[in-house]
């Protein structure tokens, strides 16, 4: 599935691999349930590593880094592994994203 | 390097925000803009400022009262810092709390808490936000409310003053 809005796309068309790109930034943490629906189902569905590619994500609030935050808690309690792909060169993913490495050991943060 | 200062001011009511929240975002690229003159890492440096600012609207639009009224966001940039003065009305508690806020994110060991950093109930999904700023951005955060003598008042108008170290901010894109 792709939920596509003019400020940003989420694609979940391929198995175990999410890819967000664009620019996030919702009002709250509650308007980011409805897109990031795509990441929980992907999780429940994953057989494997879950990949969060991010590289083309420009901005993603606090908002939605609480809910992320969320995301990944679920997947410890369900022990699920991720994988978050992060661009580098985006400063808000390698200074914030890095940190959510502690919400849970089997997160796992790959810079591209 | 020549010494230059960009100074300037947005005024907005936070009730415009709400009712089109896309103003917030828009608002904020518009400052990094403005803000950036840097040639070598504009992109970066403009979606440190761009983040930063949105947060900093956000804060007010969320947690500031009388939204009715005219808020300010100052931006000073000159070779050493950037300097963003949101001007809000806040409630004398929830200036405590903010206050508060900031001593208790500076005693916390590197993401030991995050969990609770993440999930605080005194400023919502924005305590991360305050604690990436001080934490990530290494911004300075200084807040000053004006009391007037005259009309004591349970609402404040307050300076919130976060600096940014510009030369930090340059040395994170050369790492």
């Amino acid at each position: 599935m792709i939920i596509k809005t003019e400020d940003y796309i989420i694609d979940s068309s391929i198995l175990n691999k999410i890819t967000i790109s664009g620019s996030m930034r919702l009002p709250s943490p509650l308007s980011y349930d409805q897109p990031f629906s795509l990441i929980k189902k992907a999780l429940e569905e994953s057989t494997t590593i879950l990949d969060i590619d991010l590289t083309d994500l420009e901005y993603l609030n606090s908002s939605g880094i609480t809910s992320l935050a969320r995301i990944i808690i679920q997947a410890r309690k369900d022990d699920k592994e991720m994988k978050l792909i992060i661009n580098k060169t985006i400063p808000w993913q390698d200074k914030t994203l890095s940190s959510l490495k502690n919400l849970w050991e089997k997160l796992h943060i790959e810079t591209n | 390097m020549k010494n230059e200062t960009i100074n300037f001011d947005i005024m907005f009511l936070p009730i415009d925000i709400i009712s089109s929240w896309k103003r917030a975002s828009i608002s904020s690229s518009f400052c990094s803009h403005l803000l950036n003159t840097s040639h070598a890492n504009k992109k970066y440096i403009e979606n440190i400022i761009s983040t930063v600012v949105n947060e900093c609207l956000e804060f007010s639009i969320k947690h500031g009262v009388k939204k009715t009224e005219n808020y300010t966001l100052s931006c000073k940039q000159t070779n050493e810092k950037t300097s963003i003065t949101l001007s809000l009305y806040l409630q004398s508690q929830q200036i405590t709390l903010l206050k508060n806020y900031i001593k208790k994110i500076q005693v916390i060991k590197e993401n030991n808490e995050l969990e609770t950093i993440l999930f605080t109930k005194e400023f919502s999904e924005l305590g991360y936000a305050i604690y990436s700023l001080i934490k990530d951005y290494k911004g300075k955060i200084k807040i000053e409310p004006i009391k007037k003598k005259e009309k004591p008042s349970s609402i404040i108008k307050t300076n919130i003053i976060l600096n940014l170290n510009i030369k930090d901010i340059k040395n994170d894109y050369q790492n």
